[in-house]
């Protein structure tokens, strides 16, 4: 899963480390535009449905944070 | 007004210190909250009325949104049953959030803007009043406490005096900042006595930002008064100079009262949220709508780009098709919360095409330095960059500042007529201009320190009570014997003020 995640960003944003990032969006490497493109493949691999609520830096800032929320909206 | 402001905000402060240090500990935030509905009352007797309003609909909508929570409980239940469940009572709640923002956007829209789309004789007699204070600040930091109950971002508060006190503070109902309920609740009902450090910072947030009113806005306005009254008059270089000094007045002034307002809020031990971060080191439009009232372009963000970017009809649309949309929407309603007035729109949707226009051009332009082998994080290239993003914000804030729409295209296409040159010095006399560039260079230098590692505010928080207290006067006195005001002068009116 964690690998998916890291094609989806290389898709939206190439050439970043994603395996040791860990501020993606503190460090404004995403930005909402890409927060938005990023949700609409999350949604559409995973089968979820990311709202606007999940939409805090926290669940962005890094590809394990972003597993962490598709599953957690997996198991809902 | 910009007297009157100021002058409500002194008796509001002097009032809440006093009541504030007499009352038992657990009432203490009831003073804040009696005295800000007292200074709206002071400002707009009418204006009380529609406050009130917007606090009951908000407190009685999140209590609503609490009790359909709990009545759709999905503890226990299997997968399918928790997702029926949990859509039904999205649906309730829907209608909750639909009742409160037709009453609430309903005012706003009847006071602020119904000039704008009726005519006057058609206008119901509830919406001839003197817009409320802060109906624009109050009203978005209501919907965003509705909106985030609603999302279960946190329970709603179920103590109105709570929920009164965080929509009409008063010190942040002139220009804001907007701030978020899960943010400020601490803050804001801790109740801790005042203490000297708090003062004292306060106090310098305060001095700091009369700095920027009085020595700088305050004369940049002269200038730029003079040019966009007589444009016609001036050449292209004028009026571009005329740009950049309301800029200037713009920015002092709104980040000015600002300081003012959070320096109030620090003496009770209330952080209000950062509004600006450097606004013209930005790079391009994006990164200076991030700088630049942050407050507001995260609260489009929260509340407007993503619900429309991640809606369902989108579901199946093309990335552009979907953050364009999403940034129409989000542009038209920036430039429409400015103001009554189809200039504001146009002002919004200038920036729509400046933030489309950046998106589509970032990968053509990356892929150009490749091929040209440019480094594209040059410090050459960024200062291009910087310069051009602040001819863009100049050319924006010129039709922000015209009269009308027409007048933006007139003076923009007197860009390039030649005509007289503005001679600054007949509009104010050497010392003023001396003052001004002096003042302007200390506005640069404090964030510059700051990101040197140079803090003011540190050195400042390491001074001992007596020293504080030296600089605070001492700074006072320099306001108040080089600032721009006074009964021959005529103070510009708070610009965001009238929002």
């Amino acid at each position: 899963m964690l690998e998916r995640i890291y094609k989806i960003l290389e898709d939206i944003i190439p050439g970043k480390d994603y395996k040791t990032a860990e501020n993606l969006v503190d460090a404004k490497t995403l930005t909402s535009m890409n927060i938005v493109k990023l949700v609409s493949r999350l949604n559409n691999e995973f089968d979820v449905e990311i709202t606007p609520l999940h939409l805090v830096p926290a669940n962005f800032n890094s590809a394990e944070a972003m597993l962490d929320l598709v599953e957690e909206l997996d198991g809902e | 007004m910009t007297y009157d402001i100021l002058k409500l905000f002194s008796i509001f402060t002097v009032l809440s210190v006093v009541g504030y240090s007499l009352c038992p500990k657990k009432y203490r935030h009831m003073v804040l909250l009696v005295l800000s509905l007292l200074g709206v009352w002071y400002y707009s007797r009418w204006g009380l009325m529609y406050l009130i309003i917007t606090i009951l609909t908000t407190f009685m909508a999140g209590l609503m949104l609490n009790t359909i929570d709990d009545k759709h409980s999905t503890k226990g239940l299997e997968k399918a049953e928790r997702k029926a469940i949990r859509a039904l009572a999205k649906k309730r709640k829907k209608w909750v959030v639909f009742g409160y923002l037709v009453i609430n956007i309903g005012i706003l829209f009847g006071l602020k803007y119904s000039t704008m789309f009726m005519a006057a004789d058609t206008i119901p007699g509830f919406f001839k009043i003197a817009l409320p204070l802060g109906i624009s600040y109050y009203t978005l930091q209501s919907v965003s406490y509705v909106v985030d109950v609603f999302r279960g971002k946190y329970k709603a508060e179920t103590n109105l005096f709570r929920v009164a006190l965080f929509v009409g503070f008063l010190p942040q109902l002139h220009e804001g900042p907007f701030g978020r309920y899960d943010v400020y609740k601490t803050d804001m009902f801790k109740n801790e006595p005042i203490k000297k450090e708090n003062v004292f910072n306060g106090l310098a947030t305060i001095i700091w930002g009369l700095f920027k009113i009085f020595m700088i806005a305050n004369r940049a306005a002269m200038v730029a008064d003079n040019v966009f009254q007589n444009y016609k008059e001036y050449n292209g270089p004028t009026i571009l100079v005329g740009g950049i000094f309301f800029t200037l007045q713009l920015y002092a002034e709104f980040s000015g009262y600002i300081n003012v307002a959070s320096g109030i809020s620090e003496i009770f031990g209330i952080h209000l949220v950062k509004n600006f971060d450097m606004p013209f080191i930005a790079k391009d439009v994006a990164e200076f709508w991030r700088r630049w009232h942050i407050s507001l372009g995260e609260w489009f963000r929260d509340y407007v780009f993503y619900p429309v970017s991640t809606s369902k009809i989108f579901k199946k649309a093309p990335d552009f098709i979907v953050i364009n949309s999403a940034l129409l929407a989000v542009w038209f309603l920036t430039g429409l919360w400015h103001g009554a007035s189809w200039k504001y729109v146009v002002y919004g949707l200038y920036y729509f095409i400046l933030m489309v226009g950046l998106n589509v051009s970032k990968p053509i332009m990356s892929n150009i330095y490749r091929k040209l082998k440019i480094q594209e994080d040059s410090l050459a290239l960024n200062i291009l960059r910087i310069v051009v993003t602040q001819f863009l914000v100049v050319v924006g804030m010129i039709m922000f500042r015209a009269e009308n729409v027409t007048v933006f295209f007139d003076m923009i296409s007197n860009l390039f007529a030649t005509g007289a040159s503005l001679d600054i010095l007949k509009v104010m006399d050497i010392k003023e201009a001396i003052v001004l560039i002096l003042s302007v260079a200390v506005l640069i230098g404090v964030p510059i320190m700051n990101t040197k590692g140079r803090s003011i505010r540190n050195s400042y928080n390491k001074m001992s009570s007596v020293q504080k207290y030296l600089v605070c006067f001492g700074a006072t006195c320099l306001v108040i014997i080089f600032g721009a005001y006074g009964l021959d002068y005529i103070p510009p009116d708070p610009i965001y003020g009238g929002f």
